[in-house]
C-alpha cells in the first residue's frame, strides 16, 4: 500500500485525539444540594467560634471535604448556608459507608487528593492519626471550651496532646425492644439488668411466642463488634487488649461467657441463627418487621427502628434500656464519633477551620441530632428541649453514653474485626466451641501484630 | 557483501511502507494496551517486592525482594483459602460442563421453539456477576427466599434453612449461584462443536446397534474432546479468578468458609491495606493460573495431534 500524505495526515489526527482524550482534565466535584427543610425552631446556645457574621471572602474560595454519607442532609445544608454567609463554596464528596475506609487512606496515602477537610470516623481514627496527614487543631478548642464538648469524644480524637478532628456527632451500641412483644411475654424491661436477666427474658419471650426469636446477634463484619459479641464482652467486665495492643481476652471470663451465651441462646432458639449472616442493618430490619423482641444496635438503627416506617412496622413501640451488665459491671457499650479533619496538605486550612467550626456549631449539630439521629457532642445539647421533643427516647438513649467507652486505638484494629467475626460465626455454626475460637483468635491476634 | 550475512532480511521498499503504515495505526491502539495492562502489571509486581502498607506510611516503602511472597506463603489463611478455591473450582466446574453437555445435547435436537429455548438459554450468562451474588442473596434468604419458600410448599423441608449460615452448605451455595450463571457459555460451547458432527456417523452407528449411551460416548465426545478441553481451561481460569459472586454473596463467610483466595488479596490489599502482600498474593494466583493453563493446553495440544 502506498504512503499518502492523507494516509501519514490521518494516522496522526487519529493518535493525537486518542492521546487528548486519555490526557482530557477529571470532571470537578459538584457542590452538594442545598438542602430544602428548616429546622423548626432557632438554636438557643450560640456557636462558640462562628464565622456566621463575616463579610464574603473578596476570592471565591472552594474548599473540598471527603466524608461519609449525609444523615439528615445536614452536610448539605449547612454546606450551602456556610457558602451564602461566607462566600466560601464547599465540594463535598460523599462515600458509601462500606468505602469510606479504604477512599480515605488510599486518597491520603496518595497525597491527599486534593481535599481540605476529611471525615474521621472512630473506627479508624488511630490508623488516620498514626499517618501524620492531618492538622493540629488545637487553637479551635481551647482548655477554656473544652468543658462544652463531650471529653470522652474530645480525649479520642487527642493523639500525643494534638486535637486532630473536630467532635462532630457520637452514639453507641444500645439495646432497643419491642414494646408489645414484652408485653405479651409478660417481661417488665426495667427489670432486664443483668445479662442473665436478658436470657430469662428471652425464655418468656419464646414460651409465650411473642416474636419467632427474642433476638437476632449481627455476627457479620462489621456490626459484630460494636454491636454483638465485643460489647456483650465490655458490658461483662471484660478487655481486649492491653495498652500495648497484646491480647487480653483470653484471660478473664467475660469473652469466653458472651461466646457461651451466644452459642446457646442459639441452640435455644432464642437467638435467630441466621444473625450469622446479618449485619447490623439486616438485624435492624428484622427487628423492624417485629421477628425479634430485642436489638443490639447502634444509636442510628435504635432511632429508626422507632421512627422510620420506610424501616420499620412498629414505629412508635420501641423502647430503650441499658445494656445489660454483668457482675459488677452495671452496663457497658462501645461508642463510636465522627470528627473532622484539616489536611496539611490543604491548600485553604484557615477557611476548612472554619467550616468544620461551623458544622460543629450547635446549630448544625442540633439539626443533625434531629435529622440524622446522631448524639451531639456539645453537652449543652442534652437539655435541649427541642431535640427531645423530636427524639422519642433521647434521653434514654443519651444515658448509654455515660457507660460507654471507644474501641481499641490499635492500627489493625479493623483486620482484627473481622478476625473476630469469623470467631464468633464459628462459634455460631457449631464449628468450633467457644474455648477453641478463643485461643485460635489469640492466634491470630499475635500474627496481626507481628506482621 | 550479500544479503546472507546481514543481520535482517532486506525487506522491500513496499513492505517497508506497509509496515510503517501498520505501526502508525497500531499505535494508538498499542500505547493505550501498555497503559492499562502492561504497566499496571509491571508496576503491581513492582509493589509485591516493597514493603508498602498503607496503614503505616511513616515506614515508607523499602525493598523487600520475596519477603511479601514468603509471608504470603507462611498465612494459614491462604491455605485455606487456596483449599476452598480447590473445592469451589472443582465442584463449580464439574457441574458446569456436565450440565452444560446436557443442555447442549437437548437443544441440538430439532423441535418448535428450539431457537427461544436456547435464546432463554443464555439469559443467566448475560446478568452481571454482581446482580447474580445480589439476586442469590435473595433467593438464599433465610427468611423471604425463594428457594426456601420453593423446598417448603414442595414438602423437602420442614422449615426454613439457613443456606448460608454454615460454611459448607455457604461453599455449596456459592457454587450453585456460580453454575446457574455460567453454565449457559459452556452450554453455547458445546453446541456449536455438536453441529460439526456429521449425523450419518449416528446413522451409521445405529445401524450397526449403537445406543444412545454408546453413540455418546463412542462418537459425540470423542470428536468434541478439543472443544472440551477449551471449555475447561477456560471455566477453570474464570473459577480460580471469582471474586465478585463471593463478595456479593457471602463476603467471604461465614467464618471465612467462603473466602476463595481472590476474596483473600482483596481484603490483604484493600482492607488491610498492605499492598505489597496483596499485590503479591495476586501475583500467586496468577502463577496458579499460568500453571494450569500450561498444562491444559499441553493436553490439547497432544489431543489435537493425534
Amino acid at each position: 500500500m502506498k504512503i499518502t500524505k492523507l494516509n501519514i495526515i490521518f494516522s496522526v489526527l487519529v493518535a493525537i485525539s486518542i492521546l487528548a482524550a486519555a490526557c482530557a482534565p477529571t470532571a470537578t466535584p459538584t457542590t452538594a444540594p442545598v438542602e430544602s427543610t428548616q429546622l423548626p425552631v432557632q438554636a438557643t446556645e450560640a456557636p462558640t467560634t462562628s464565622p456566621a457574621t463575616e463579610a464574603p471572602t473578596a476570592e471565591a474560595v472552594t474548599i473540598r471535604m471527603l466524608v461519609r454519607p449525609d444523615e439528615g442532609g445536614n452536610v448539605a445544608k449547612f454546606a450551602a448556608q456556610f457558602e451564602q454567609e461566607t462566600g466560601i463554596k464547599v465540594a463535598v464528596d460523599f462515600v458509601a459507608w462500606n468505602e469510606i475506609t479504604n477512599k480515605t487512606l488510599t486518597t491520603l496515602a496518595s497525597g491527599g487528593g486534593g481535599y481540605d477537610i476529611v471525615f474521621m470516623p472512630s473506627a479508624d481514627a488511630p490508623k488516620l492519626a498514626a499517618g501524620g496527614w492531618f492538622e493540629p487543631i488545637n487553637d479551635l478548642m481551647p482548655e477554656s471550651e473544652k468543658a462544652n464538648w463531650l471529653a470522652a469524644v474530645v480525649d479520642f480524637y487527642t493523639f500525643n496532646g494534638n486535637l486532630l478532628a473536630m467532635p462532630w456527632y457520637a452514639g453507641g451500641a444500645h439495646m432497643s425492644y419491642n414494646m408489645q412483644a414484652l408485653e405479651k411475654a409478660g417481661v417488665d424491661p426495667a427489670a432486664i439488668i443483668t445479662w442473665d436477666d436478658f436470657m430469662a427474658a428471652c425464655k418468656a419471650v419464646k414460651e409465650s411466642s411473642a416474636t419467632e426469636f427474642c433476638f437476632a446477634p449481627s455476627a457479620k463484619f462489621p456490626g459484630n463488634f460494636y454491636y454483638n459479641w465485643g460489647t456483650m464482652v465490655l458490658s461483662r467486665g471484660g478487655d481486649f487488649f492491653d495498652e500495648n495492643g497484646a491480647p487480653i481476652f483470653q484471660n478473664s471470663s467475660a469473652a469466653l461467657d458472651a461466646l457461651k451465651m451466644l452459642k446457646d441462646g442459639v441452640d435455644k432458639g432464642y437467638f435467630d441463627k441466621a444473625g450469622i449472616a446479618m449485619d447490623d442493618y439486616e438485624t435492624l430490619i428484622e427487628f423492624g418487621t417485629g421477628k425479634t423482641a430485642f436489638l443490639l444496635d447502634s444509636t442510628w438503627a435504635s432511632t429508626q427502628a422507632n421512627r422510620n416506617a420506610d424501616l420499620s412496622t412498629i414505629t412508635g413501640k420501641v423502647g430503650y434500656i441499658l445494656v445489660p451488665g454483668a457482675g459488677d459491671v452495671r452496663s457497658a457499650a462501645y461508642l463510636y464519633a465522627g470528627g473532622l479533619g484539616v489536611l496539611k496538605t490543604s491548600t485553604h486550612k484557615e477557611e476548612a477551620k472554619k467550616f468544620i467550626v461551623y458544622l460543629t456549631g450547635a446549630e448544625a449539630q442540633k439539626h443533625h441530632a434531629i435529622e440524622g439521629a446522631n448524639m451531639p457532642t456539645r453537652v449543652a445539647l442534652y437539655d435541649d428541649a427541642d431535640i427531645a421533643a423530636a427524639w422519642p427516647g433521647f434521653a434514654d438513649l443519651a444515658a448509654q453514653l455515660n457507660y460507654g467507652k471507644f474501641v481499641p486505638a490499635v492500627p489493625w484494629f479493623d483486620e482484627w474485626r473481622r478476625l473476630a467475626a469469623t470467631a464468633v460465626q464459628e462459634v455460631m455454626s457449631g464449628t468450633k466451641s467457644p474455648e477453641d475460637a478463643i485461643q485460635w483468635l489469640v492466634t491470630e491476634t499475635e500474627r496481626l501484630r507481628s506482621q | 557483501m550479500t544479503m546472507s550475512y546481514l543481520p535482517f532480511r532486506k525487506i522491500s521498499k513496499r513492505r517497508q511502507e506497509e509496515l510503517a503504515v501498520t505501526i502508525f495505526l497500531l499505535a494508538p491502539a498499542t500505547t493505550i494496551m501498555a497503559a492499562v495492562l502492561v504497566y499496571p502489571m509491571f508496576s503491581s509486581f513492582w509493589i509485591s517486592l516493597h514493603l508498602w502498607d498503607l496503614t503505616k506510611p511513616q515506614l515508607g516503602h523499602p525493598f523487600a525482594g520475596l519477603i511479601n511472597y514468603l509471608a504470603i506463603l507462611k498465612d494459614p489463611a491462604f491455605w485455606q483459602s487456596a483449599k476452598i478455591t480447590f473445592f469451589f473450582v472443582v465442584g463449580a466446574v464439574s457441574l458446569e460442563i456436565t450440565l452444560g453437555l446436557v443442555l447442549a445435547l437437548l437443544l441440538n435436537r430439532d423441535f418448535r421453539g428450539k431457537n427461544l429455548v436456547r435464546v432463554l438459554a443464555l439469559l443467566p450468562w448475560a446478568i452481571p456477576g454482581v446482580v447474580n451474588g445480589i439476586m442469590w442473596k435473595w433467593i438464599f434468604n433465610p427468611s423471604y427466599g425463594a428457594l426456601n419458600g420453593l423446598f417448603y410448599s414442595l414438602g423437602l423441608i420442614n422449615e426454613y434453612q439457613i443456606w448460608l449460615g454454615n460454611p459448607k452448605i455457604a461453599l455449596m451455595m456459592c457454587i450453585l449461584a456460580d453454575t446457574w450463571k455460567e453454565t449457559p457459555f459452556i452450554m453455547l460451547i458445546f453446541l456449536a462443536a455438536l453441529q460439526t458432527i456429521p449425523k450419518d456417523l449416528y446413522e451409521a452407528a445405529w445401524v450397526d446397534g449403537c445406543n444412545a449411551l454408546q453413540a455418546l460416548f463412542r462418537i459425540t465426545i470423542p470428536l468434541i474432546k478439543p472443544t472440551l478441553f477449551v471449555a475447561l481451561s477456560l471455566r477453570t481460569i474464570w473459577a480460580l479468578k471469582s471474586f465478585d459472586l463471593i463478595y456479593t454473596l457471602t463476603a467471604g463467610g461465614p467464618a471465612g468458609g467462603t473466602t476463595v483466595i481472590g476474596y483473600y488479596t482483596y481484603i490483604k490489599a484493600f482492607v488491610s491495606l498492605n499492598l505489597g502482600r496483596g499485590a503479591a498474593a495476586a501475583f500467586l494466583m496468577t502463577l496458579v493460573v499460568i500453571i494450569i493453563v500450561y498444562f491444559y493446553q499441553r493436553a490439547l495440544f497432544q489431543e489435537v495431534q493425534e
